[in-house]
């Protein structure tokens, strides 16, 4: 009977939890864009942050293109050098981050350019990247600073220089934004 | 010189403003800001207030960011010397709106041009220690997940609304929920919310009553005596159930809880249940 007792009074009180805490009224002045532009704000500012990050305690190898962000902060361009004692000792790529303004929640667009793209079964010639952490994997927590740690161990870690096999049809076929194609990804080894 | 005593000020109150956060804006930009805790009252005076301050304030933050990266650029091509203190600069010029572009620039070029110490790097270091993992400014609304990750709970509700059916920590990719978050009260943080995002308020802290100190309490009529009534065969019962001394009873629930309560009507239906007997024992 105790038991019993006990059970109904449970239930009633979980019914008041599960009722979604109640919304405070916004002024209706301030409602329409002003979440946006506080977003706005944020992103730009770890942008800053990891601009001046990057800056200041680059990754081996990294460099970033001062000139592109100031143009435009939301496309950094970033070189890249070939690891000495790897298959791209002595090659310098460049990168292209271009970010939108969901980012950090959203992962940035990253594409090989120029005329160096390196050869590599995970590079297609177009300059897009089969890498995991820049679509389904990607998190907040990552920066522009491990997506290009995360490059050159990619680029490192390569033992034959070639292509995708679906290369050719890949690149006649896809978007110009990577983000748009579905990668699978299947080999971790590289 | 001016410069001199910018650059070795702005840190530390850079550091008082961000922490507190929401609270500190309020505090640094007067009565006009106040509003913004706690305009449910009325918030048809105080929404255009509120919009002009933080539009005029964010125009400010923009110009002092941008002419803040320009400074800090050209600190770098000429030999990044000073690239030390220009995370100081941006400190200022985003925690505290109210400073005019003039100065914020100027803190950012005076210590852009010298005077790069171990203390400062010591601070920022201290000072990235409770940075959230995803805006990386100073936690605002602090959260720690329960693998022990610290967020500002705006930006922690937003990357859990951005993947509902994937709901991992972004550090370390643990599993995350929002009702297992665990919010940080500093001091003087006030648990108030602004009303105005959209954002649901940060989970609650849950608490529970401390255990009383151990010790010998058997006799005196403190907290550990109790008497207790139940009904039985005479002579086991009355034993049974008269005195028990030196058993601890359990933390009494916290006040507000199902359980409290429960334990509350339970009290109660006993305390009726022995009138009653003893009603009955006196007139039957």
């Amino acid at each position: 009977m105790l038991k019993l007792f006990k059970k109904t009074k449970d239930k009633i009180p979980k019914s008041e939890i599960i009722t979604e805490p109640k919304e405070p009224k916004t002024p209706p002045v301030s409602k329409c864009g002003k979440p946006l532009l506080l977003d706005n704000t944020r992103w730009e500012r770890r942008l800053h942050k990891e601009l001046m990050s990057l800056i200041k305690e680059p990754p081996p190898g990294v460099t970033v293109d001062t000139e592109s962000v100031q143009q435009n902060l939301s496309e950094w361009k970033i070189n890249i050098k070939g690891f000495e004692g790897t298959l791209y000792e002595g090659e310098d790529f460049q990168l292209l981050f271009k970010f939108n303004n969901k980012y950090p929640f959203d992962s940035p667009e990253v594409t090989f350019i120029g005329s160096n793209i390196p050869v590599h079964p995970h590079v297609y010639s177009n300059g897009h990247i089969c890498l995991s952490i820049l679509t389904e994997d990607w998190s907040p927590a990552l920066s522009v600073q491990s997506v290009c740690l995360s490059i050159a161990s990619m680029l490192s870690s390569c033992r034959e220089k070639k292509r995708p096999p679906d290369n050719t049809l890949y690149v006649k076929t896809c978007n110009k934004n990577p983000k748009k194609t579905k990668w699978w990804y299947h080999d971790d080894s590289v | 010189m001016d410069g001199a005593t910018a650059t070795a000020t702005p840190p530390a109150s850079a550091l008082e403003l961000s922490t507190t956060s929401s609270s500190a804006t309020a505090t640094a930009l007067g009565d006009v800001n106040n509003s913004n805790s706690n305009n449910t009252v009325d918030t048809d005076n105080i929404g255009w207030a509120r919009d002009k301050t933080e539009s005029t304030s964010e125009l400010r933050q923009r110009a002092t960011s941008n002419s803040f990266t320009g400074s800090s650029l050209a600190a770098h091509e000429t030999g990044g010397s000073g690239a030390t203190p220009t995370l100081t600069a941006t400190a200022t010029s985003t925690s505290s709106p109210t400073t005019t572009p003039t100065t914020a620039t100027a803190t950012a070029t005076s210590s852009a041009s010298g005077s790069s110490n171990e203390n400062d790097k010591d601070k920022e270091q201290h000072e990235s220690l409770y940075e959230c993992n995803i805006c990386l400014d100073p936690a605002k609304d602090a959260v720690v997940s329960m693998c022990g990750h610290l967020f500002c709970w705006p930006c922690l509700h937003q990357w859990l609304l951005t993947r509902p059916n994937r709901k991992l920590c972004p550090v370390c990719k643990a599993a995350v929920d929002k009702d297992k978050v665990i919010p940080l009260y500093g001091r003087n943080s006030t648990r108030q919310e602004d009303p105005s995002n959209k954002v649901p308020p940060r989970p609650a802290g849950q608490r529970t009553e401390p255990e009383p100190a151990p010790g010998f309490r058997g006799f005196g009529f403190g907290d550990g005596f109790q008497i207790s009534f139940g009904i039985g065969a005479f002579p086991f019962g009355f034993i049974t159930s008269s005195l028990n001394l030196g058993e601890r009873r359990p933390a009494p629930a916290n006040r507000g809880t199902t359980q409290y309560e429960d334990e509350q009507t339970l009290s109660r239906l006993f305390l009726y249940l022995a009138f009653i007997c003893i009603c009955w024992l006196l007139f039957a």
